[in-house]
């Protein structure tokens, strides 16, 4: 199986599964077809704690959502991932590019796509 | 006892108190001094020529016994920078103080005969005048520091810097915080100048023995105060130990620049390399490390639970700045190409004590270097640019002036500005919406003018898809509209975060503002009530010569694509025009 590489970044008390304080950015070493459930378990990072999670620059998920576990990585890709405490209130975040699927998961729901929190 | 309004005559040095007229009593805050400067502020008028006057008015809820995070002042006046009709707002001990001596507004008029610069020192006995001859030239830490020696009881500090005193454009006024540092602005739009004109380089408010805040409806005010207190101690954002408390405002840096949305030299790119190093996460590192003062959830003003200010030590633990906001870390940072903290917590400094709002200043030193004065990165001739303005070199004046007037002198092109106002942190060819909210808020390029409120609050539910382009405008409005409520109430914007989740909270906003103020008001009347402020400010620009034409992005970011995303700034004009039309309807 080849490897591919991403560079991780974690956040806030995040960044404690990877060795930094509030920060901590590292390239990893994973196997193609690797998904961010494959990532987030190499670092044993508990889904419920992660927060706003970039792919590529794609906000790919939110607070109290799993729009991103599934999404499959790819050779080079920058991961970013969030804790609870960070915040992207919407008017800073209104009209970005998202991930298809989080964007279904935002237009399925009744409570819309403004919130904080889900 | 009515709320007074206290009128003070800079041309003969007169100050007189009036009761709230019946017109302007049902306001507070923003909509006040938007109200009296569109009552009394010819729109036609010089900025800085007697026919201007500055307006401050605390929210409608200041100096109220245990409203929570309710230190907000607001500032009013034509401005300077931009032209039209501008509010800005700041925390501090000023707002509570002029509540509690019984103050609905101060409204500062005339220019003095002579020439002189005054000291103005209020109290409950009423106002005095003193000659400044003394204090002129020094900076805001110096005054605060001289103003708390000779008054006795630790009051509201209310100056301006250097720059404020030659009436430059990106001047300030600076109210000190509790440990009475100057590092609280009403920053934007120029309004220092506007001080400065008036002949004012300090005035002191002195609430001791002062009537205090006079509650409607106790029974009301409580029960809304306790909702909202509620909804913040709850929220995950504003709790104790979220993210505003353990990170403060700086917490976005890492998250925008994660999103490609932060501007990066002079807002050619949004995404900078060394944002890490200069984020509020990196910051509460080094707080944490240096111990001494340092502090990373600190109170800007008496009251406020959610304290997402920070006290920045040396690496000795002695103080150094307060507070390297996310914006100011962008604008002096990545815009600049600088990934530098002791440099972004220095120049922090210097724009406090010069009395330069630091989104503005940033966004400056980032034209000269696009210009090709200075290299993007280059720490040392950014402070050097600094020294020019403190000096008033003819450099400085040019800089203190701010971006627009930089970019003509150096021949920039790529301006990054709405209505002669640069803009914050978030850059709207990759965030689209806000650029609906830059393009055509009275107030020019502006972050704060359009918070979020839940469609479903808001009475737009299932009419609106905040995930389509073309809703964009609505979007932008009702977010507008709140927005002026919540620049009313006297509260933090950022309550916008716990009441936008928690329907108690919002309710409970609205509710306290009815028990202080005796208004019939409830939570489904605060879109109504913010669409008719943003009504007679737009209005009042209308007047002063601004059109369709003036709500627009600059040239550059429809013609330039913006890395990671490559993405133009492709929003129809339609839109744009769509989020006022309704001006002229009704």
């Amino acid at each position: 199986m080849a490897i591919i590489h991403i560079t991780l970044s974690l956040y806030g008390s995040l960044a404690t599964f990877a060795g930094g304080k509030y920060i901590a950015q590292k390239v990893v070493e994973l196997e193609e077809g690797a998904t961010v459930q494959d990532l987030m378990d190499r670092f044993e990072i508990p889904y419920d704690q992660k927060s706003y999670l970039f792919i590529n620059n794609i906000l790919s998920d939110m607070p109290g959502l799993d729009a991103s576990l599934g999404e499959i990585l790819t050779d080079n890709a920058r991961v970013g991932i969030f804790s609870l405490q960070h915040m992207y209130p919407y008017q800073y975040r209104d009209g970005l590019p998202m991930s298809a699927s989080l964007t279904k998961l935002l237009k399925e729901r009744e409570d819309g796509a403004v919130h904080n929190t889900y | 006892m009515a709320k007074q309004v206290l009128r003070i005559n800079m041309s003969d040095l007169k100050a007189t108190y009036e009761e709230m007229p019946e017109k302007w009593a049902r306001w507070g805050g923003r909509g006040l001094t938007s109200t009296i400067v569109i009552d009394e502020v010819d729109p036609t008028c010089h900025p800085l020529g007697p026919s201007n006057k500055l307006v401050i008015a605390p929210g409608w809820v200041s100096g109220s016994p245990a409203a929570p995070s309710s230190g907000r002042t607001s500032f009013g006046a034509k401005s300077p920078l931009t032209g039209g009709i501008k509010e800005a707002n700041s925390g501090g001990l000023s707002s509570q103080k002029i509540a509690k001596l019984g103050l609905g507004a101060i409204i500062i008029e005339g220019m003095p005969k002579d020439g002189k610069w005054y000291e103005i020192f209020i109290d409950k006995d009423g106002v005095k005048f003193e000659d400044a001859a003394a204090l002129m030239g020094k900076g805001m830490y110096e005054i605060d520091t001289l103003m708390w020696e000779k008054y006795p009881n630790k009051p509201a500090v209310i100056g301006i810097g250097p720059v404020g005193e030659r009436k430059l454009s990106n001047a300030g006024i600076s109210v000190n915080d509790p440990e009475n540092e100057p590092g609280r602005y009403a920053g934007r739009g120029g309004l220092g100048a506007v001080m400065g004109a008036r002949g004012i380089k300090v005035m002191i408010v002195d609430d001791k023995g002062g009537p205090g805040v006079e509650i409607a409806n106790k029974e009301l005010f409580t029960t809304g105060r306790k909702k909202l207190t509620a909804a913040i101690g709850e929220h995950a954002l504003t709790k104790k130990d979220g993210g505003l408390w353990l990170f403060g405002t700086n917490v976005l840096m890492n998250i925008v620049n994660e999103a490609g949305g932060l501007p990066t030299r002079n807002f050619s790119a949004g995404q900078f390399e060394g944002a890490a190093k200069i984020s509020g996460e990196t910051v509460k590192e080094n707080i944490e490390k240096r111990g001494g003062v340092g502090a990373y959830h600190h109170a800007c003003h008496p009251g406020c639970i959610m304290q997402c200010s920070s006290i920045y030590p040396h690496e000795d633990g002695t103080a150094f700045v307060s507070v390297i906001e996310y914006e100011t870390a962008f604008s002096l940072g990545a815009n600049c190409g600088i990934d530098d903290i002791e440099y972004i917590a220095q120049a922090t400094r210097e724009c406090n004590d010069i009395g330069l709002d630091t989104i503005e200043a940033g966004n400056t030193i980032a034209i000269m270097m696009d210009g090709g004065q200075l290299e993007f990165g280059d720490t040392e001739g950014a402070l050097k640019l600094f020294d020019e303005i403190r000096e008033g070199t003819a450099l400085g004046r040019v800089l203190g002036q701010g971006v627009e007037a930089t970019a003509k002198a150096f021949g920039v092109y790529r301006v990054p500005t709405v209505k002669g106002q640069s803009m914050p942190a978030y850059e709207p060819r990759a965030i689209k919406g806000i650029g609906v909210t830059y393009a055509t808020t009275v107030m020019g390029a502006d972050h704060t003018a359009g918070y979020t409120i839940a469609p479903e609050i808001a009475g737009v539910g299932g009419k609106v898809d905040p995930l389509d382009n073309t809703d964009k405008g609505a979007l932008s409005l009702t977010f507008q509209a709140a927005t002026a409520f919540i620049d009313s109430t006297g509260y933090c914007l950022f309550i916008a975060f716990p009441i936008l989740d928690i329907p108690d909270g919002w309710a409970g906003m609205a509710e306290s503002v009815a028990g202080v103020t005796g208004l019939d008001i409830t939570g489904d009347d605060v879109l109504a009530i913010g669409k008719e402020i943003l009504k007679k400010e737009r209005l009042f620009n209308e007047a002063a010569g601004f059109t369709a034409a003036d709500d627009r992005l600059p040239e550059f970011m429809r013609n330039e694509a913006l890395p990671p995303h490559n993405v133009k700034w492709d929003m129809e004009d339609e839109v744009l025009d769509s989020v006022f039309a309704w001006v002229h309807e009704d």
